[in-house]
């Protein structure tokens, strides 16, 4: 869920910046300050685009979060230390959504090369989604480790 | 010991000073209804939850006060759990839940995986090994769980309705195990059930009502030991 969400807003950030050399492009006026102007909306758009999606993707990670307790209730209770933990769960939560971001990444950034455009917007919002993504599981880990009974396993309480 | 859990409004005791010992080399089943604490009591002796008053000693090893380290090997090489709801990492094989408990271990990968497969094997998934937990039957994912839960060699298997989702057959194969883990390895065995049916096979059987023991029979266990 996670990995479909980041692309697109990977992917729409093209979208934003195809906007601003298509649509100066069919203006008849080519009056400079419009379109610099255009370019500054579109780079505004893009930007708020970014955060939106950095915030969308935090509530994905929220939701999902019973799935990674659980996993981590299994790793506390079977006594591996919180890094041995920390690192399974980099290995089998991350390792394939941080292709996919840089995948994603790497293709919109090629596209604003392509048309002339910064590309810089792209590849910092994947690594703002790699950050998000490897800081959340630390959080859950150290969460989990320091917390008493089972936390994400259906069951888990008392019975 | 006491477990009592804190709500807005009150507070519920799912553990009312409950004391007793186990024989090392015992197995000892924990009967009551649901709810009555048997897995509370069960998370307690494997240091997952905490007594509120009281203490828990599991093979010789207080676990109230522990630093982390400690409290890590002592989850990881003192007690083998089974949870009753399986809890197996629907990502990883049979094979690599099964390798979880041994990840902390300094053994070769060699070892590892040797022990993993005569583990395996023993519980009856040997042609299973690479399965995901999705692949699994109900029986299967609980051989799953059992095998996990003994190939670390703890010195405890705490077992939680290990046989709460099997027909009988499978769950005298699943009670086979836990008893050849006691008879034949020095295993000390703690079951929380309510199938009947198993209670033939343990040494004794402490029952637990709302939090409370109302009843202890059998060998190898004392009402207040330590």
């Amino acid at each position: 869920m996670f990995v479909g969400f980041v692309t697109l807003v990977l992917l729409s950030q093209i979208s934003v910046h195809f906007f601003s050399v298509a649509i100066p492009k069919h203006l008849q006026s080519q009056d400079e300050a419009a379109l610099t102007n255009i370019q500054q909306t579109s780079t505004g758009l893009a930007l708020a685009s970014a955060t939106l999606g950095l915030v969308f993707a935090g509530a994905v990670l929220i939701i999902t979060r019973k799935v990674l307790a659980g996993d981590l209730d299994v790793y506390r209770a079977m006594g591996l230390p919180s890094s041995a933990a920390f690192a399974r769960l980099l290995q089998s939560h991350s390792l394939g959504p941080l292709a996919w971001v840089a995948g994603a990444a790497a293709v919109t950034a090629f596209i604003d090369v392509d048309l002339g455009l910064n590309a810089l917007l792209p590849i910092g919002l994947g690594i703002a989604f790699a950050a998000l993504l490897t800081v959340w599981l630390a959080f859950l880990t150290s969460v989990s480790f320091s917390h008493q009974g089972l936390e994400g396993r259906p069951g888990g309480k008392a019975g | 010991m006491t477990k009592a859990y804190t709500t807005k409004t009150e507070t519920v005791r799912a553990l009312d000073s409950v004391s007793f010992g186990v024989e090392t080399g015992g197995v000892v089943a924990v009967v009551g209804p649901s709810g009555s604490g048997k897995t509370t009591l069960l998370h307690m002796a494997a240091a997952i939850d905490f007594p509120t008053e009281g203490s828990v000693k599991v093979a010789g090893v207080l676990t109230s006060g522990l630093a982390r380290d400690d409290l890590q090997k002592f989850r990881n090489e003192k007690v083998g759990v089974i949870f009753q709801q399986f809890f197996l990492i629907g990502h990883l094989t049979v094979f690599q839940n099964v390798m979880v408990p041994l990840i902390p271990r300094h053994m070769t990968s060699a070892d590892k995986s040797k022990r993993i497969l005569e583990t395996i094997a023993r519980v009856g998934l040997a042609d299973k090994a690479e399965r995901l937990p999705s692949e699994l039957s109900g029986g299967e994912l609980q051989r799953a769980a059992v095998a996990r839960g003994i190939v670390g060699d703890a010195p405890v298997i705490l077992a939680d309705e290990p046989t709460g989702n099997l027909d009988h057959k499978r769950g005298s194969q699943v009670m086979d195990i836990l008893v050849e883990e006691s008879r034949e390895r020095g295993k000390t065995v703690l079951l929380a059930t309510h199938d009947v049916r198993l209670l033939d096979r343990v040494d004794g059987i402490v029952y637990l009502e709302d939090g409370d023991i109302t009843k202890i029979e059998g060998k190898r266990i004392q009402r207040n030991g330590a």
